[in-house]
């Protein structure tokens, strides 16, 4: 352990600064999780802008803060109203609306607050344990290794982020091509700019997620309201009753009772988080199943705390692990982590396993801030639970215009560059029909992300084997390992279709969960 | 019929025959020929980012969800893609013009245009909200050190 760095990263983490930033991350979190139709990714797109603003540690709490905040946050107004405020807590709305119906509104969103909390802190734990050891070992790797796990990477991304593999790696592929646009990463030779001058710099970051992220989004939400198809179901008990002090709390031997689901959510979560693809929606619902299957005296998904504590544990134990294979690998896993991954470049600071060498006090704060921001999501979601459910009530006719100013001001606001503006609306449609045509945006992002890497270990592992191909890409039995993995995904998806599998079960939960609402 | 054009194998197709187009100009494109003095290609990753695109979309046209019609395509008509057309291309005429007129005194306009496109009633309610929330964007903006177009508000005072 370096001491220096990790004194280092004391006196930039425990500072007023980082800590505010770190309670504006969370209290923001909360309410765009509690309010349905925003997810983790459009806030932390909206909010990437800042980090020109801030130090490492203050973008660091505030894009944390933000995403622990927003899977806790989910839970609000999937108990409140019976509407997830985010797919992540879909699987809560089974018992949790069913306990507000019957008056114990706040005993269920306590039993999400503290399994949230108590998942992440321990899932913090394993990757603080973890991420060090694996990185490690990702040193040794060399080139054609650091290549067949981009690969690797992008494969199980696209298997496993929706139903229809070619259209998983579709969107991989749009991600590899708008990453080539600008210059060459090993001779930066400006190439694929369309003959247009200010495309040499490449398609910036900012108004790529924004675009991608919020704008599409904002469009989708948009349409909605203009069909009227989607309406926040508001409950027809007034929300004074349902959270008041007087109504019923939950006991320190209700909390732990429910350690079997809460572990079980642990588990799943801390697995399902770490590998790229998959995420906290399927966590959620599988931690959810497995509970009810293993604990069938517990009449899990008739209102029973015990639904809540492990769909809850499962979604929110992939927050810290979803940075795993970002910060042993360099490459992100999830949207999200491709985000933070994206604020640590703005920051100048490249996530890879060589991080832990270069800037060790990085890794320390950020260690520290995941650690701490558990703390803080705890204080805010048990102080102000009952302000966010009332903002789930928020009418998508604001936030949509509203988000779509914030969109506009954010890209600018990054660079000062106009053409941003337009890149971002671009973009923002181009990100509308994918969603339209199914094809998920997380590979694209992270291809995006990846690609200049994948090209500079191409062409090293070219330039140590002389040109020669065969020798450059399976040279090393690791190597070829990797490749042998990737093609076995491809060909698993296509016989078995994890992905389409993952997503019905999704699917007719939510269908189940509408029911239950109605 | 019409379901068959929005099948996965219809949006495959246009798609494939879109991306055909794009890599035939990389490939008429003298940059993409270019060796650099590692001795690869300068046009070799664009071009595999639209061969692997290619792949896919040939690949939705004839795999077994061909026929499938995409979940979130079944309910949404040309006329919906035309208003989220219509909506970016609003945001994209109101930057053009907040950057010359100027952010407090464009985004109260483009907000109260929105929010009344989107049904928020009474009138009243939407001009206040659309005041309101410019106002205390630029607030937080300037307290956060982020300097939104002034345009012609300076001139005025």
């Amino acid at each position: 352990m370096n001491v220096d760095a990790f004194y280092e990263a004391l006196y930039l983490v425990f500072t007023v600064e980082t800590m505010f930033w770190l309670c504006v991350g969370v209290f923001l979190g909360v309410g765009l999780g509690a309010i349905p139709g925003l997810t983790a990714s459009t806030g932390i797109a909206l909010m990437l802008p800042l980090s020109y603003l801030l130090d490492i540690t203050g973008t660091l709490g505030l894009l944390i803060g933000l995403y622990k905040g927003a899977v806790f946050g989910g839970s609000i107004s999937a108990i409140s109203f019976g509407t997830p405020g985010a797919p992540d807590s879909a699987a809560t709305v089974y018992d949790g609306y069913k306990m507000t119906k019957r008056g114990k509104g706040r005993k269920a969103i306590l039993m999400a607050l503290y399994s949230s909390v108590t998942a992440d802190l321990l899932s913090d734990i394993i990757v603080i344990l973890i991420a060090p050891t694996i990185a490690l070992l990702a040193l040794q790797f060399g080139p054609t290794e650091r290549m067949w796990l981009m690969v690797v990477a992008i494969t199980l991304l696209g298997a496993l982020s929706g139903r229809h593999l070619a259209k998983g790696l579709l969107s991989a592929g749009i991600g590899l091509f708008l990453g080539t646009i600008g210059t060459d990463p090993v001779s930066s030779v400006p190439r694929n700019t369309f003959g247009q001058v200010w495309l040499r710099d490449g398609l910036h970051l900012v108004p790529l997620v924004i675009g991608i992220f919020a704008m599409s989004q904002m469009l989708e939400q948009g349409l909605d309201v203009l069909r009227k198809s989607k309406t926040v179901q508001v409950s027809t008990e007034k929300l004074g009753d349902i959270f008041g002090r007087k109504t019923e709390g939950l006991t320190f031997r209700e909390y732990i009772s429910a350690w079997r689901e809460m572990g079980i959510g642990l588990g799943v979560g801390t697995f399902i988080g770490a590998l790229p693809g998959l995420g906290a929606t399927v966590a959620s619902f599988l931690s959810y199943g497995i509970a009810k299957q293993a604990f069938p005296e517990k009449r899990i998904g008739e209102g029973s705390i015990y639904g809540i504590a492990a769909a809850e544990s499962g979604n929110n134990a992939t927050v810290g692990p979803t940075l795993v294979p970002l910060l042993a690998f360099g490459i992100p896993g999830s949207s999200t982590a491709a985000l933070i991954g994206a604020a640590l470049m703005l920051q100048g600071v490249t996530p890879s396993p060589r991080m832990f060498t270069l800037h060790p006090e990085v890794i320390y704060a950020l260690f520290m801030i995941l650690f701490i921001g558990n703390f803080v999501n705890l204080g805010i979601g048990r102080v102000l639970s009952f302000f966010y459910a009332r903002l789930g009530q928020l009418s998508p006719s604001i936030l949509v215009p509203t988000i779509m100013v914030m969109a506009v001001i954010g890209s600018y606001s990054a660079r000062g560059d106009v053409y941003d503006i337009y890149m971002m609306l671009g973009l923002g449609f181009m990100g509308f029909l994918m969603r339209r045509i199914g094809v998920p945006e997380a590979p694209l992002i992270i291809t995006f992300l990846i690609a200049p890497m994948l090209e500079d270990n191409l062409r090293r592992a070219l330039l140590i084997n002389r040109g020669e191909w065969m020798p450059a890409m399976f040279g090393s039995t690791l190597g070829i390992t990797m490749a042998a993995f990737a093609a076995l995904v491809i060909v698993i998806t296509i016989r078995v279709n994890v992905g389409a599998k993952l997503a019905t079960v999704g699917r007719m939960s939510g269908d189940t969960a509408k029911s239950d609402r109605e | 019929m019409l379901s068959r054009f929005r099948s996965n194998q219809a949006i495959g197709f246009i798609l494939s025959v879109m991306l055909v187009l794009l890599f035939v100009y990389i490939w008429t494109r003298p940059w993409a020929h270019r060796e650099m003095r590692d001795g690869f290609l300068l046009g070799f990753f664009p071009m595999l980012g639209v061969g692997a695109m290619l792949f896919c979309t040939l690949a939705m046209t004839f795999d077994p969800l061909r026929k499938e019609v995409p979940e979130e395509l079944a309910s949404y008509s040309l006329y919906d893609t035309a208003k989220a057309l219509v909506m970016v291309i609003g945001v994209g005429i109101y930057f053009a013009i907040m950057r010359k007129i100027g952010f407090v005194l464009v985004t109260p306009v483009f907000l109260f245009i929105y929010m009344g496109w989107f049904g928020v009633r009474p009138w009243r309610t939407n001009l206040i909200l659309a005041v309101c929330i410019p106002l205390a964007t630029y607030l937080l903006f300037s307290v956060l050190g982020v300097r939104l177009p002034n345009g012609i508000l300076p001139a005025l005072f």
